[in-house]
């Protein structure tokens, strides 16, 4: 689902990376993100939005 | 503004509406002046405060404590002494809990034959014996995680030109699917699912999931799934992501338009009508007015054999006792008060009761509580026999007036009729009302001139005309069923030619 994901932490368990470095990827591209580069949920167009209803339907 | 705009001068004799000689009320047919004289079934009475139209004025003195009837039935107590002429509304009249005495049916009430001068539609026969009275290919999200995607197939044919008897492709995306309890709730939530999957208004059907939801799609798929052979199930997970996933299915979608194509219209008798009768932002005219009138249409439906389906449970709710007279048998009437009798339940397990009900636009529009909005939501189904009741997003199995456990908040009230087999929806307003269904045409009625010239729109059918003094009840009621047949046949209502395609599933149980 790469055009879902942003940052592969599957590579940790590959024996490929860190937690640390897997941790300061997601941190600068936090950064980038904060500072306008679009995820991937943002290029897709996702917008869910659901309310957390806790009483009944009338 | 007014709620009626009446050009025909207002008089002393016509400013109110007396509806049942032992009403203590009348309701302003116009906004009534502090000081005006009006003579109300041969009564001289004086408005004693301005009175907006809609609302109720004391025909006589009523003692605090003495009953409010109107439509010749209780609907609640004076909470204070009111005078002839008062406005009588949440101020001064209480809600009660009434205990109902039942009259229950002795016997067996046999199904009428159905008439012979029946009329016919243009419909889609389908393998179970249904008919459609559209042609869709629908996406249905599983969950929430889907629903998104499902928006981006359905869009992806925008613009493009469908072969002529396919009505689109559309999306149902909802909240739902996952972080259900296993149960009650998620049955239900699955016969909903199924329901709109195995709709005779769609021809074809994919269901949509991320992968790892709770409200997994194998359960819709494989020889028990509905419409075998017509229902086909990917998800995200699988299929590599949301726009891997919207190739996918265009892959899919593209058989499906063929087969699509190659189904015709054909005569179909009105037996095979479900209508779906629902009301919402409802005011004081809509029991005088477009209420009745459906009722008037709900019954030439019975006499041809076809159903017309109430739902909305909670605006029954002091009316149950009307109904129960009407059951084809006493079983029928025990399962409706065990349904009204469970909705009570679910609502006490949050707090709640049935009076919670009447919304601020509801007041605002004359009604005062459940009782008296319930009095006039019934009429919607008019006054043939009850023959099934049926809980939330069941099959419709019988003609005739049927009734089913729905809540009032409408989306959800449309996607349980719509699940039950409804091929068609009359949805009757009196404060305004836009909504629709992604696969079936709604049919709009508003209560009153006011509205319908606010919202022309999103309207189909005046019924504030009676009102207004221009139309009977039957003639509206006439009006609405010749709509109801063309529309059956194809003719767009006003909600499908903008486009209205809400769809929210009810959830009976907690997020998880």
């Amino acid at each position: 689902m790469k055009e879902n994901i942003d940052v592969n932490a599957g590579r940790i368990a590959d024996g490929q990376a860190t937690v640390a470095d897997v941790g300061r990827e997601s941190l600068e591209l936090a950064l980038r993100a904060a500072s306008g580069e679009r995820t991937r949920a943002e290029l897709l167009g996702h917008h869910e939005f659901v309310p957390w209803r806790i009483g009944p339907v009338m | 503004m007014s709620l009626l705009e009446i050009t025909a001068l207002p008089t002393a004799e016509n400013s109110v509406i007396h509806l049942h000689p032992t009403d203590n009320i009348g309701v302003a047919r116009v906004p009534l002046s502090a000081g005006q004289a009006l003579r109300v079934a041969g009564e001289a009475i004086t408005a004693r405060t301005d009175i907006p139209a809609g609302h109720k004025v004391a025909l006589r003195g009523i003692g605090a404590g003495d009953s409010i009837v109107r439509y010749g039935q209780v609907m609640g107590r004076a909470s204070a002494a009111i005078a002839a002429g008062e406005h009588v509304h949440t101020h001064n009249v209480a809600f009660e809990d009434i205990r109902f005495e039942y009259e229950f049916p002795t016997g067996e009430e046999p199904a009428p034959a159905p008439a012979a001068d029946a009329p016919t539609f243009l419909g889609y026969s389908r393998e179970d014996g249904r008919a459609g009275t559209r042609n869709y290919i629908a996406v249905v999200a599983a969950s929430n995680c889907a629903a998104h995607t499902a928006e981006l197939i359905a869009a992806s044919y925008a613009g493009q030109t469908l072969p002529e008897n396919v009505d689109g492709v559309v999306a149902f995306p909802h909240g739902d699917g996952c972080g259900h309890a296993f149960g009650p709730d998620m049955d239900q939530f699955r016969r909903t699912i199924a329901g709109v999957l195995d709709h005779p208004n769609v021809s074809s059907a994919i269901i949509l999931g991320l992968g790892c939801e709770v409200n997994q799609i194998d359960y819709y798929l494989g020889p028990d799934g509905p419409r075998t052979g017509r229902v086909v199930g990917m998800t995200l997970q699988q299929s590599g992501g949301t726009r891997s996933t919207v190739e996918a299915a265009r892959r899919e979608i593209a058989t499906m338009i063929d087969r699509a194509a190659s189904e015709r219209r054909v005569e179909t008798p009105a037996s095979k009508i479900v209508l779906g009768l629902n009301c919402g932002g409802s005011d004081s005219f809509s029991g005088i007015t477009a209420n009745p009138a459906l009722g008037w249409c709900s019954d030439r439906l019975a006499e041809y054999g076809a159903a017309a389906v109430l739902g909305e449970t909670p605006e029954n709710f002091g009316a149950e006792h009307l109904l129960v007279k009407r059951a084809r048998n006493r079983a029928v009437a025990e399962r409706l008060l065990q349904l009204m009798a469970n909705y009570r339940a679910y609502l006490r397990q949050f707090g709640s009761t049935f009076d919670d009900n009447p919304s601020p636009g509801n007041k605002a529009g004359g009604l005062t509580n459940i009782l008296e909005k319930s009095l006039g939501a019934v009429a919607k189904a008019g006054a043939s026999t009850m023959t099934d009741a049926i809980d939330y997003a069941e099959r419709v199995r019988t003609p005739g007036f049927v009734f089913m456990n729905t809540p009032g908040y409408d989306p959800v009230s449309l996607a349980g009729l719509a699940a039950g087999g409804a091929n068609l929806i009359v949805f009757t307003t009196g404060r305004g009302s836009a909504i629709g269904f992604p696969t079936i045409p709604v049919i709009k009625v508003a209560s009153n001139s006011a509205t319908y010239r606010r919202m022309k729109e999103n309207i189909d059918v005046n019924a504030g005309r009676i009102a207004d003094g221009q139309a009977t009840v039957a003639d509206v009621g006439r009006e609405i069923l010749e709509l109801a047949l063309r529309a059956a046949s194809g003719e767009r209502t006003r909600a499908e030619l903008l486009g209205h395609h809400e769809f929210v599933p009810w959830r009976i149980g907690p997020v998880m």
